[in-house]
């Protein structure tokens, strides 16, 4: 559908509010089902916790980490439902 | 020398990050120097403690090519080109049910503007409605096959 077929079933005149309304609908859609996903694979480096979200995520369908022991799968893990107590060990 | 990375390591999201733990599994019981079993121990949370190439992998759903030259409906996704200043005569990157889906939406967002909040809510839900019909449109195939009679089970 064009945007003008929006336009005029919306009975608007306004192409820049639609067109960003469109976006905020999709955008709705998106978060809640899945239109396009994709993958985004990056090393796990020792002694680092944080590692980017790729750009344009919306809402994340799993995390996995390769096992490499068992053939090299990769194994979806679990959501924490809190941070963690977080102690520095300064002499370990 | 990764193993059992599903019951290992668990995440949690920070803003545009992604916090990543590796849980260290600990005695399920801790015996003092008397011989009384004081009960559980709770398992550690520690940094990963490994370099894994490719290690991390991250599915997720994202905005692609919202707005393209053709029309998506007769033509194929790979052939669909991006338009990235839409204008009136660009097509939106959906199907015929949520292109109506988006008609609700973008009908209740004016109706908001105008202040008539029980009109958006007719809209909003019309919107949900055309989106779960579009999830229900979906064909979902289940594979069966029996169980023999002598099966380890």
């Amino acid at each position: 559908m064009k945007v003008l077929e929006i336009m005029e079933r919306a009975n608007t005149r306004d192409t820049n509010l639609t067109i960003a309304y469109i976006k905020d609908a999709i955008m709705e859609i998106q978060s809640n089902n899945e239109l396009d996903t994709e993958v985004n694979k990056q090393n796990i480096v020792k002694d680092t916790r944080d590692y980017d979200l790729p750009p344009g995520l919306i809402a994340i369908k799993s995390i996995s980490v390769l096992d490499t022991e068992d053939d090299n799968k990769y194994k979806q893990i679990r959501r924490m439902s809190s941070e963690p107590l977080v102690t520095e060990d300064t002499n370990p | 020398m990764s193993y059992d990375t599903n019951r290992t390591y668990a995440f949690i999201q920070a803003g545009r990050k992604l916090r990543l733990y590796k849980i260290v599994r600990s005695a399920g019981r801790i015996i003092d120097n008397q011989g009384r079993v004081k009960g559980g121990s709770l398992d550690d949370i520690i940094y990963p403690d490994e370099n894994i190439t490719n290690g991390l992998r991250i599915e997720y759903t994202k905005l692609e090519k919202i707005f393209v030259e053709e029309d998506p409906e007769t033509t194929a996704d790979s052939s669909l080109t991006e338009v990235l200043a839409p204008d009136e005569s660009t097509h939106v990157n959906v199907n015929r049910v949520l292109s109506l889906a988006i008609v609700c939406y973008v009908k209740a967002q004016l109706a908001e503007r105008m202040g008539n909040l029980q009109e958006k809510e007719y809209y909003m839900r019309e919107f949900y409605k055309k989106v779960s019909d579009n999830e229900g449109n979906k064909n979902k195939v289940f594979f069966t096959s029996t169980i023999k009679t002598f099966a380890v089970k």
